[in-house]
């Protein structure tokens, strides 16, 4: 019973957020103390084709700039990753890949903002983007060196001795062994975009309107409906898509 | 011939390494220590430490990285000790209702936590109203104020609501990785209380196995930014925010202090991280 009771208030903690945020984008002329007695309209969500269509346009460009950042990041970083085997010293150059990682975007962000001032990047969509892809690529080499273990590298060596050319190795053997690996690292890279607030806030000077600069904007304006609104469209793709990757990363694991 | 083409090619793709995953890094490092110590800047006069001295008697300063460690500290702990008490009640009576709801706040971003959270615990939020409700306060002023608090209770639940959730998939994880039921079996025919077992089994096993994502967690919750931005203090703020407003202000004087900050901060994270990646061979 005790444990129940537990379970409950715990789902509860978990389910408060997105309930809040669902409400409030359902919700006008929320007046304290009203709580479940408030003026119900889905004017904010209807809105989205005409007074809040910028939310739309931020939603769309979120969604562009991740998934371009995602798939250039997972290209660049497996690339990275096999040619780092071919690196004396391998694991101080794949040592300089976990410092962007570990800070805070935010302080990533302010430490390339000079630069980016100088070299007319700053308030462009195109530096957001770099900056963002400075961030990203690090964090997808890391992820991808994790895959080229002992047993990786034989087969591509036997597979080179029993005469297969290193494009053939590579097409025939090693990406269909990458595919969950490269999944994984497509969808983290994606989240990590599209999650992005600190370095689009200071390399995008505000001009760049992301959701996440979306849903602050709307809240420095105090009108936390149309941020809960941008707060939903936010959230649900990534419920979407990760429970689309759990079951195709799911289903590749089982093949390999 | 080839062989020195090969090495032109090696060298390029190296260069192109080094220009995406070190060199911006290393060169705004480089920038803000310039900047700490006057050799770059608006206002720079040549070589001093006047702003790393002026850094260091700053109490606000040290007040900003005092707050982000405990801040940081309480957090992880109360997640680690949630997430503990959610695996072991998993392990006596599987779970698998809350185990689904533990994946939604993994797709919440710190804003977006920051955002409900801010709305449900404010003193016109959802949980004010319904304490009005059910009258056990008077009015928005009996509320207490949990939000851009002293104590950060708000930033502190933000925190436990985005980490607690993964500690518990994982501590689930580890307890069937290392078949702990059986373990615990084995401790209780030998005459094991549950609490001994826990103490001396359950609890350390578990956090041995996770020392290194509770380490660099905690690096993130040093690192809190949106989190702090909508439900900390602007006296005394987390190390971020200290960051953001000394290098945003119209003040010139305060950015090589923002500077030399960065410059601390990003020595931290990397003393904190560099110990763990070294001791656990990730490299």
């Amino acid at each position: 019973m005790m444990q129940k009771t537990l379970n409950t208030l715990i789902i509860i903690f978990l389910a408060l957020p997105l309930a809040a945020l669902l409400y409030l984008s359902a919700v006008k002329f929320w007046v304290y103390p009203d709580l479940l007695r408030a003026h119900f309209s889905l004017e904010f969500w209807s809105g989205l084709g005409g007074t809040y269509s910028g939310l739309t346009s931020s939603f769309a460009l979120s969604l562009l700039m991740a998934t371009s950042i995602s798939l250039t990041a997972t290209g660049l970083g497996f690339f990275f990753s096999a040619f780092l085997l071919l690196v004396p010293g391998r694991s101080t150059w794949l040592a300089l890949s976990f410092f962007p990682y570990l800070i805070a975007p935010v302080s990533f962000g302010a430490l390339l903002q000079t630069y980016f001032v100088r070299f007319g990047l700053s308030g462009s969509t195109g530096g957001v983007w770099i900056a963002q892809l400075l961030f990203v690529v690090p964090y997808a080499n890391i992820l991808l060196s994790t895959f080229w273990n002992r047993h990786i590298r034989q087969l591509y060596q036997q597979a080179i001795t029993l005469g297969a050319r290193p494009l053939q190795a590579l097409s025939g053997i090693i990406l269909p062994l990458a595919k969950p690996w490269l999944g994984l690292s497509l969808l983290q890279c994606f989240l990590i975009s599209w999650y992005e607030y600190g370095i689009t806030r200071l390399i995008g000077i505000g001009k760049v309107q992301t959701l996440t600069v979306g849903v602050m904007h709307y809240l420095n304006e105090a009108n936390p409906h149309v941020a809960a609104l941008a707060a939903i469209l936010l959230v649900s793709p990534v419920v979407l898509l990760g429970a689309i990757s759990y079951i195709v990363v799911g289903k590749l694991s089982l093949q390999v | 011939m080839k062989s020195q083409t090969r090495s032109w090619q090696f060298a390029g793709v190296l260069s192109l390494y080094l220009l995406i995953c070190g060199v911006p890094l290393l060169a705004g490092l480089g920038y803000s220590l310039g900047y700490s110590l006057g050799l770059t800047g608006l206002l720079s006069q040549g070589f001093t430490l006047v702003h790393w001295q002026t850094l260091l008697q700053d109490t606000d300063a040290w007040r900003s990285m005092g707050y982000s460690l405990l801040v940081a500290a309480i957090s992880m702990a109360l997640s680690l000790s949630l997430a503990l008490g959610v695996a072991w009640l998993h392990e006596l009576r599987s779970q698998n209702t809350l185990r689904r709801w533990l994946l939604l706040p993994l797709a919440f971003p710190p804003l977006v936590a920051g955002f409900s959270w801010y709305y449900l615990l404010s003193p016109s939020g959802f949980l004010s109203r319904l304490a009005f409700h059910l009258g056990w306060i008077g009015g928005i002023e009996a509320f207490p104020v949990i939000v851009n608090d002293f104590p950060g209770v708000g930033l502190v639940l933000t925190h436990v609501f985005l980490v607690f959730p993964l500690f518990a998939l994982l501590f689930m994880h580890q307890s069937a990785k290392v078949r702990m039921g059986a373990l615990w079996q084995v401790a209780q025919s030998l005459g094991s209380k549950r609490s001994q077992f826990l103490r001396r089994v359950y609890i350390p096993l578990q956090l041995r196995k996770a020392e290194l994502l509770i380490r660099l967690y905690a690096i993130f919750l040093i690192g809190t930014y949106e989190v702090a931005l909508l439900l900390g203090r602007s006296s005394p703020r987390v190390m971020t925010l200290y960051i953001t407003d000394k290098l945003g202000r119209f003040n010139l004087a305060d950015i090589p202090q923002g500077h030399a900050m960065l410059v601390v901060y990003i020595l931290l994270a990397g003393v904190l991280a560099f110990g763990g990646i070294k001791k656990y061979r990730i490299l």
